[in-house]
């Protein structure tokens, strides 16, 4: 006989979940990473959910963490890759170079505030994009829940890039901070959804793929 | 196969449009002798009726409103309502004989015989709360008129399935035809009630007691004399347009006109569809116009008003607009949306994101980039739109490139010079008036950024042009 947990979880299986199924390699919705130091860190980058990852500096790894994905995501599937709000030309021949299906990738650039937001949602929840670059501006708590939801929705990944401090209470599935470590990137997982453990981890990420 | 006519009748159209928001009790149209002539429901409920004297009438309902006849809106609502007719039949006519009311013909209408209800339907909604409408069906426009006459507001009235035309039409009554009073009264004095009892008389007779006009009127009603009409003149173009009952100044005033702009158009483009669409909203002495653009036809109400709400809540009009317009331009051949597989549903699913985005940002404000064939950095991308279907260009093996450029290279100031085997000359542009010639270089900022980093060979400044993200 199931217990009242057991069939809660069987009920609810993107919204409650036991805490030792976030162990690396466990977990059944994630991205692989393309990177096997990452891999060895996360798992993977949870899908339908919000990644954020924040720096105080720009140039230091931020998108080379991610370009296998981008490059497997723009391959493999026929959704599109949104580039929300980039503060600079995503540079098309490195991207090219790194196996980026640039047909698949789409960059917007709203101006004001309230439509920034609203272009987030309308992507992540539409289920057009299967991944979702942006550099938002800061958001309250309503407003990340809102976007969070939406990537559930939709069935969207979201990578939203801070350089400032944002608060600590945030719903996304995962929270990452980089620093500059000499030759290396530093990887410091604040939060992940269903690990209890903060981990840290020094990557050397490639130039080029 | 016999002719099959569908008559449309507004019998209060004149009343009725000066109340179509119903915030009047009552409206009564007063004719050139002081009479009453035309009424809404809410003057009939106050015992107004039609051939009363004008003083009675505002004796017995003072409060109710007496209007003048305004014979261009009459038109122009009945103008509309005959191009809403041509998406069904070849030909509509207007039937002069009464003030307000067309004929449309349905013979060998495949639209009319596998869906009669979608334009009984489409007749009701152009219509709606406020304006009466009959509907009559028969071989002949002017039985058809008078069907519709004897009739339900709203209903559709016709002769029984199983009776034919030349059966059934001697029971019509003749208080039913456009005759004045006098005639009606005389008809009823020598006991003539119907159209039968009327062919009873002498053929000759009949010409001499009461005018060789109502010969004529009973032939072409039973189809035994042509009935030529001029047709009702069609519109080249698709455009809706109507005075809005309030004054609107949001957007949550004009969803409802507009989807009813929408909604008459879609009906008269039938086959045909629009990727481009003209609003003209006019307020007392102001005019505003706005163009809407789709990747795909647009078909859909919901989508439609989705584009409109974010192009309008974008761009707001700012006043109070009093008259709207709405233009299908460019149509095209639809042939509707083809298939439901899983590929095709997401290449609809992102034009319609395509086309959002673009309504509310502009059409500019998303894009794509692709490479060039190009030495330098800078003219070595360009942008394009996102239907542009060029896949990835080819490109030589060049040394890692930054994943960020910068729109123009910062100066900045290097601590070291770098090793000659670390330099990537970059030379050309001579050809085009922008030429160039740079050293390229990683450099490590304090910050622990990666930056792209050129030496400018004629200046010996250095530059910052790119980040390796």
């Amino acid at each position: 006989m199931k217990t009242a947990v057991e069939e809660l979880l069987a009920r609810h299986p993107q919204r409650l979940w036991r805490a030792e199924a976030g162990k690396p390699g466990r977990q059944k919705h994630l991205q692989d990473p393309g990177h096997s130091e990452v891999r060895d860190l996360l798992g993977g980058w949870p899908r339908r959910a919000i990644t954020e990852i924040h720096s105080q500096v720009e140039g230091i790894g931020e998108l080379r963490l991610l370009l296998p994905t981008i490059a497997a995501l723009s391959q493999q599937e026929k959704r599109w890759v949104l580039w929300c709000l980039p503060p600079y030309i995503p540079y098309a021949p490195a991207l090219a170079a790194a196996g980026v299906h640039l047909e698949r990738m789409l960059v917007i650039h709203p101006r004001q505030r309230q439509d920034q937001l609203w272009t987030l949602e309308s992507a992540l929840r539409s289920g057009t994009c299967s991944a979702v670059l942006a550099w938002p501006p800061a958001l309250e708590e309503a407003a990340q829940r809102r976007l969070q939801l939406a990537a559930e929705t939709g069935n969207s990944m979201g990578f939203f890039f801070y350089r400032d401090v944002v608060s600590q209470r945030s719903p996304a599935a995962l929270r990452l901070r980089l620093q500059p470590a000499g030759e290396h990137t530093r990887v410091q997982v604040e939060k992940r959804r269903g690990a209890t453990v903060p981990a840290v981890a020094n990557l050397e990420l490639p130039l080029a793929i | 196969m016999a002719e099959q006519w569908l008559a449309v009748i507004f019998p209060a159209l004149a009343a009725e449009l000066w109340n179509l928001d119903g915030t009047l009790p009552g409206v009564w149209i007063a004719e050139t002798r002081q009479r009453v002539w035309q009424m809404d429901a809410g003057a009939a409920n106050q015992g107004i009726q039609i051939g009363m004297s004008a003083a009675q009438a505002r004796a017995l309902a003072p409060q109710l409103q007496v209007m003048q006849r305004d014979a261009e809106r009459e038109f122009n609502l009945l103008d509309r309502c005959a191009q809403l007719l041509y998406a069904w039949g070849p030909q509509v006519v207007a039937l002069q004989e009464w003030p307000h009311a067309l004929a449309v013909e349905l013979q060998g209408n495949s639209r009319w015989r596998a869906r009669p209800q979608s334009l009984l339907q489409a007749i009701r909604e152009f219509a709606g709360e406020r304006l009466r409408v009959r509907l009559g069906l028969a071989p002949t426009s002017l039985a058809a008129a008078l069907l519709a006459w004897q009739g339900e507001d709203g209903e559709l009235c016709h002769w029984p399935a199983d009776r034919s035309f030349t059966e059934c039409w001697q029971e019509i009554p003749l208080k039913l035809l456009p005759a004045n009073n006098m005639l009606h009264v005389r008809w009823e004095s020598l006991g003539l009630y119907s159209c039968g009892d009327w062919l009873r008389l002498d053929r000759r007779e009949r010409a001499l007691r009461f005018g060789p006009e109502w010969e004529s009127f009973l032939d072409r009603l039973r189809g035994i004399r042509a009935d030529p009409r001029s047709p009702w003149p069609l519109q080249e173009e698709f455009a809706v347009a109507f005075p809005l009952l309030q004054e609107v100044s949001d957007w949550q005033g004009l969803r409802f006109p507009l989807r009813r702009a929408f909604q008459e158009l879609r009906l008269r483009l039938r086959h045909r569809a629009s990727t481009r669409w003209e609003l003209l909203l006019q307020g007392r002495d102001v005019q505003y116009r706005q163009l809407l653009h789709s990747r795909d036809p647009l078909t859909s109400a919901e989508l439609f008003l989705q584009l409109w709400r974010e192009r309008l809540q974008r761009h707001p009009w700012g006043f109070a607009a009093r008259h709207l317009q709405l233009r299908a331009m460019d149509t095209e051949n639809w042939a509707g949306e083809q298939g439901a597989f899983w590929e095709q549903n997401l290449l609809r699913e992102q034009g319609q994101l395509l086309d959002r985005l673009r309504a509310r940002l502009g059409v500019d404000s998303i894009y794509r980039v692709r490479p060039r064939a190009d030495h330098r950095p800078e003219y070595a991308w360009h942008s394009v739109v996102p239907e542009d279907s060029e896949t990835n260009t080819a490109l030589p093996d060049l040394r890692p490139r930054p994943l960020w450029l910068l729109p123009e290279p910062i100066p900045v100031s290097v601590l070291h010079e770098p090793e000659t085997t670390e330099l990537e000359r970059i030379e050309g542009g001579w050809w085009d008036g922008h030429d160039v010639s740079r050293d390229y270089f990683r450099w490590r900022r304090s910050d622990g950024a990666e930056c792209w980093v050129f030496r400018d060979r004629r200046s010996a400044r250095y530059f910052l042009h790119g980040y390796f993200a």
